[in-house]
């Protein structure tokens, strides 16, 4: 092979010739481009059609022009050149070049550069526009061979081409009286490279959709070459789903079936593709050949070959799908095939479809399996050929032997007869769901004829088949209904119960391939449409409040008028005079020294200037300053330490005045904060604005300014507590920011009012926030607020119970961090609520298990003087926290004896919940009270882990002092009635003489002589067996006392 | 010699014939002291073999299921086994793909070598004479 031979083979496809051989095509593609070159040279155009023409080495001349013609893609002067040479050589010559076009498609298409490609597809569009006869046949193969491999931007790009090629020419393809071939291999080849094809991520991503136009278009137009696919059209729409492009035609063939051939959609599915041969690229037809007929043993190398090159790309799942249909429908030639053909047919079905992942993917695989099932007609006896391959698939997979893990084996893992059942349930649950409920019925007729077809071929190993033991008993159920002949009922199960029409898994993923690209294409659109809507709404509510806004500005007009004419004399005259003069004042500056001036004036003044005109006048002038609040926006700088530039308003020149006022008259003083006040009606927000002007102002003598808010205050007809509370609720709700910054100042400026009332802290509990609640912790572990007073304390508590939740929380955080004791809550004690006052009583149990200090009677009394009630636990809680402690719980015990001798001594004996006739009603604690709430106790405490209540009820003081109640004459009632609390102190007390004893006795023998010790001893070990007895029995007793205890306690 | 060779026909010390085999593992180059190697298995209907190509092309690399045609071939004895070499003097080229029935048994490689023939590395080890050993007088 010469240099220039070389070059050319080069020029045609990729290749090293040193450890390659190039195809035979490729080779005679560029030697005779020599031979042609060395004939044409120099010669003219007439000259070179007369040489052409010729019969003389007529395939040479030819095969050489195809070379100039696919290399001629970087010079359209010699592509014309040759395409003039074609056309000067007649419809004759151009029956040659089509000859020529369909070998090189069929034998170096995969080989060639994707520049030579786009040269033959130019080639073919010229013929179309020249309207060459049987042109079709190579566009159809053209479509064949693009689907084959090839990396997917070219195989785009190839598709790109022959798409346009045939909206170009529209009237030429609709034209055409026999080209079934060429829309059928349309169809099915763009089908595969839509579902193969990722949804377009940006808007100049149109492949997909010229694509699905294309498709949507060549069916429109020809609409009777469809039926050619049979029910491969119907799997077609399938596949491309619910593409709106398709919907069109669903709802088209399924209102119209007349126009594509068919009287209904069902006869669709009993029609059989008729050219299956032409759906997959040569180059797979041969290798997929060369498996089923000499594949044998090596198969699945062969397979793992394949799917290296074919099945591992994007398109990899499409062509699968396309190579189980080619392989079901292929012919087999009986005298040229081996004995073991058809076996590797069903091996390599199997291999096709087991080796893909479960998934959508593996649900389209089976239904092209078992297409042919659902379109079964007795009457048509081609269709039965097709069932019998689907069937052995499902036999194969049955029967197969797993064998043991192979090295490199793709099915390795490989479940087989978990498979069968698969493939088979797949079958029975699309009999109802493949199509619409209306075409249940012909789609299950058809399967039983595809079952008795296999029933005849078979004969007496199909039940060996379907009753077979590998088979599930959920798939046998399956099975039975819809076969109910072929498959046996279960002995003394004579009823069929067919399944219930529903969507199953393999609808839901025969469908959902498609779902996510319209998914994703309705999200993008989405968020456009959000936010042009979000943009309109905006605009409304602009427009909205602009003219909100002037509606209020005129109607304060209105009214600042109205109250300007209502003044009499100069004040009025000076007030209107400053509300003309205010809109020409550019600077704040100016405004201050306006507002200080008239203010001035008006203290001065000789005229009335009594309530009345008071109030009038404070309310112009608010009219005219406007409000300092703005909305979304806090008074308070950003930096807050700096506030030089904060108090600009016109407003603060009024509280400065208030503050200071002129001479600093007294009489001065009342004017200003009765106008403050009468201003505060008009707007609320004054007030905390003057807190702040206080704090950021008033610098060491706060004392004057703050007279000045207990004035108006005063004035407002409010105390000053509720005043504060509602500033700074107020301003909670407004400045959030400037809540933060008040609330310290006020509560440490305030301290009296705060420690008086829960009207404040109330407000401050409920819109102090985390951050706002830590720094007012710290201020009050630095002893620079303090809020709690004893005095006090118990109203706040009580008014804190009905408070939300979470006020209530923080509330109980600032009484932990003020470090209130517990003895401030004795009077409150008795009072809680044990269903509604939740957050106080957990809080309230844990101060005590955290009390530094010993129980004393005053807490154990407050304690007891809760009225007793099943469903509190709050005194019994308490009693268990406080007797933790050894020393404590001595104490307790101390404490509670006395409580009952007094009581005894007292004759307080008798009695629940009693009250004293005097002033406030108190409650008054009596011995039945107590023995209630021990009783409760011990009923509820006993038998715990660490038996502290045991220990309790032991202790000397206690026993003693239920001694005394028993010999107590007027006691003996409650004897009586609470016997199981006097029977457990009895059997407590009992049990701890014993152990007592038995410690003494053992203590007295350790003194004796060596010989009396040896005796001893031994005695000692006789009488143990009886001492462990006596103790289980002991132990049985007070346990049989105490169930019988929490028995007489339940039915209590 | 004209026309292909059936590998199972292989004997040592042939050379000059052609085969056509289809590759199973193209193995990968090895870096000699002389140079480079590829040792690769391959097999056509008879059985199959271990190959090796000398110094090869830096892009020569063949993928399983190519067919490739020895020309110019020799069989050489390696590690025990007969093995099917190309030098300098042949070549190996690519002539298609997949179209070929092979069968991996027998692998005439682990097959046992006719009597009296022997890996020459195994035969030098094996002389009981030494580099510095001294004729016996």
């Amino acid at each position: 092979m010469n240099e220039q031979q070389t070059r050319r083979i080069q020029k045609l496809m990729k290749i090293n010739l040193k450890c390659e051989t190039p195809p035979e095509l490729v080779a005679r593609l560029a030697n005779d481009s020599i031979v042609l070159d060395s004939r044409i040279t120099g010669k003219s155009d007439k000259e070179v059609i007369d040489i052409m023409i010729s019969k003389e080495e007529h395939d040479v001349k030819s095969i050489g022009l195809m070379y100039h013609i696919l290399t001629s893609g970087e010079n359209p002067d010699l592509f014309g050149k040759m395409i003039r040479y074609v056309t000067g050589g007649g419809a004759e010559y151009w029956h040659h070049v089509l000859c020529n076009m369909n070998m090189i498609l069929f034998e170096v298409w995969p080989f060639l550069h994707l520049l030579c490609k786009e040269q033959l597809l130019r080639l073919i569009r010229e013929a179309v526009r020249q309207n060459v006869k049987q042109v079709e046949n190579v566009l159809m193969n053209a479509f064949r061979m693009s689907i084959g491999s090839s990396d997917f931007a070219t195989k785009q790009r190839i598709f790109m081409k022959l798409n346009s090629m045939i909206r170009e020419n529209e009237a030429w393809f609709k034209s055409q009286k026999a080209c079934a071939a060429l829309v059928a291999n349309i169809l099915t080849c763009t089908t595969s490279v839509i579902i193969s094809s990722p949804a377009p991520i940006s808007s100049q991503d149109t492949f997909r959709e010229s694509q699905l136009d294309l498709v949507q278009w060549v069916i429109k137009s020809r609409k009777i070459d469809c039926l050619t696919l049979g029910r491969d059209f119907i799997l077609i729409l399938i596949r491309l789903g619910k593409m709106p492009q398709i919907e069109e035609i669903w709802k088209d063939i399924v209102a119209n079936p007349a126009s594509f051939g068919v009287s209904n959609l069902e006869e669709y599915m009993t029609k059989q593709n008729v050219l299956q041969h032409v759906r997959i690229s040569i180059e797979l037809e041969r290798k997929v050949q060369f498996m089923v007929v000499n594949g044998g043993k090596n198969l699945l190398t062969y397979f793992t070959w394949l799917n290296n090159k074919f099945f591992r790309a994007n398109d990899g799942p499409a062509l699968r799908a396309e190579c189980v249909r080619y392989v079901l429908s292929m012919n087999l030639d009986p005298a040229k095939a081996l004995p073991n053909a058809q076996e590797n047919r069903v091996q390599l079905l199997h291999l096709l479809i087991s080796t893909v992942p479960s998934g959508p993917e593996l649900q389209w695989l089976k239904l092209c399996l078992f297409a042919d099932w659902f379109g079964c007609d007795d009457k048509n006896s081609a269709n039965l050929m097709c069932v019998e391959n689907s069937f052995s698939v499902v036999r194969y997979a049955l029967f197969l032997t797993p064998t043991g893990p192979q090295q490199n084996s793709i099915v390795q893992g490989s479940h087989c007869s978990q498979f069968a059942n698969s493939l088979l349930e797949f079958l029975c649950k699309s009999v109802d769901v493949l199509l619409p409920p209306a075409y249940a019925e012909p789609i299950r007729r058809n399967v039983n004829s595809a079952m008795r077809f296999i029933k005849d071929r078979l004969q007496h190993n199909l039940p060996q088949i379907l009753e077979n033991s590998k088979i599930d008993r959920k798939v046998s159920e399956l099975l039975r209904n819809v076969f109910p002949d072929f498959v046996r009922n279960p002995i003394g199960n004579s009823s069929i119960i067919r399944p219930k029409k529903k969507s199953t898994d393999e609808e839901k993923a025969i469908k959902s391939s498609s779902e996510p690209a319209l998914s994703e294409q309705k999200s993008t659109e989405k968020p456009s449409f959000s936010t042009e809507k979000l943009s309109s709404d905006s605009a409304t509510t602009k427009i909205e409040k602009e003219k909100l806004k002037k509606a209020i500005e005129e109607q304060e007009e209105q009214e600042l008028n109205v109250l300007i004419k209502q003044l009499q004399g100069e004040i009025g005259t000076k007030i209107a005079k400053l509300k003309d003069q205010w809109k020409e004042f550019d600077d704040d500056a100016d405004k201050c020294e306006a507002v200080e001036g008239l203010l001035v004036s008006l203290l001065t003044t000789g005229d009335v200037f009594d309530e009345s005109q008071q109030e009038l006048a404070a309310q112009c002038l608010l009219g005219i300053m406007g409000s300092v609040v703005a909305d979304e926006q806090s008074l308070l700088p950003p930096n807050e330490k700096d506030l030089s530039e904060a108090f600009t308003h016109p407003i603060y020149s009024f509280l400065k005045v208030l503050c200071s006022p002129p001479d600093n008259d007294e009489a001065s003083s009342d004017v200003m904060a009765a106008m403050m006040a009468a201003m505060r009606e008009k707007d609320s927000s004054l007030t905390y604005v003057f807190l702040y002007f206080i704090k950021g102002t008033a610098g060491g003598r706060p004392t004057e300014c703050i007279e000045c808010y207990k004035n108006i205050a005063k004035m407002s007809g409010r105390s000053v507590d509720e005043m504060l509370a509602s500033d700074l609720q107020l301003c909670a709700v407004n400045d959030n920011r400037l809540f933060a910054y008040l609330v310290p100042f006020v509560f440490s400026q305030f301290e009296e009012e705060v420690m008086s009332t829960p009207a404040l802290l109330a407000t401050l509990c409920a819109n102090l926030d985390a951050i706002q609640l830590r720094s007012f912790v710290s201020e009050i572990i630095r002893e620079e607020i303090k809020i709690f007073r004893k005095e006090s304390f118990p109203k706040m508590v009580m008014d804190s119970v009905d408070w939300a939740t979470t006020p209530q929380w923080v509330f109980w955080h600032l009484v932990h961090a003020d470090g209130v004791p517990i003895e401030w809550f004795l009077s409150t004690i008795p009072k809680f609520d044990a269903v509604g006052h939740d957050e106080a009583i957990a809080n309230i149990l844990l101060m005590m298990k955290r009390m530094d200090r010993e129980p004393w009677a005053g807490l154990i009394r407050a304690l007891f003087n809760r009225v007793p009630n099943k469903d509190d636990t709050f005194t019994i809680d308490a009693m268990k926290v406080l007797i933790e402690d050894s020393e404590q719980c001595q104490k307790v015990a101390e404490i509670v004896a006395q409580l009952i001798k007094k009581l005894l001594g007292n004759n307080d004996i008798i009695g629940l919940g009693v009250r004293v006739h005097k002033k406030g009603n108190p409650m008054k604690l009596t011995l039945q009270q107590v023995l209630e709430h021990l009783q409760h106790f011990s009923s509820t405490c006993v038998e715990k882990k660490q038996r502290m209540t045991e220990t309790f009820m032991s202790r000397s003081h206690l026993q003693e002092a239920f001694a005394s109640i028993k010999v107590n004459d007027k006691a003996v009632v409650l004897v009586k009635k609470y016997g199981n609390l006097f029977g457990a102190m009895d059997i407590i007390a009992q049990d701890t003489k014993e152990h007592s004893s038995s410690r003494t006795l053992r203590g007295n023998r350790q003194g004796t002589s060596a010989e009396r010790q040896q005796m001893q001893q031994m005695h000692h070990q006789k009488r143990k067996p009886n001492e462990d007895d006596e103790q289980n029995s002991k132990k049985r007793k007070m346990h049989n006392n105490i169930i019988e205890l929490s028995d007489d306690s339940d039915s209590d | 010699m004209s026309g292909d060779i059936p590998l199972h026909q292989l004997q040592p010390n042939m050379n000059s014939f052609s085969v056509t085999v289809i590759v199973l593992d193209p193995g990968i180059h090895r870096r000699t002291q002389t140079g480079t190697i590829i040792s690769m298995k391959v097999a056509d209907a008879s059985g199959s073999i271990n190959a090796s190509i000398m110094n090869p092309e830096f892009n020569e690399t063949f993928k399983p299921g190519d067919i490739l045609k020895f020309r110019g071939a020799y069989t050489s004895i390696y590690q025990g086994g007969l093995t099917l070499s190309v030098g300098k003097s042949g070549e190996c080229k690519k002539v298609g793909e997949f179209m070929m029935v092979f069968s991996e048994t027998p692998d005439i490689s682990m097959m046992p070598l006719p009597a009296g023939v022997m890996d020459r590395r195994n035969e030098r080890m094996q002389s009981p004479a030494g580099r510095y050993s001294r004729p016996s007088n």
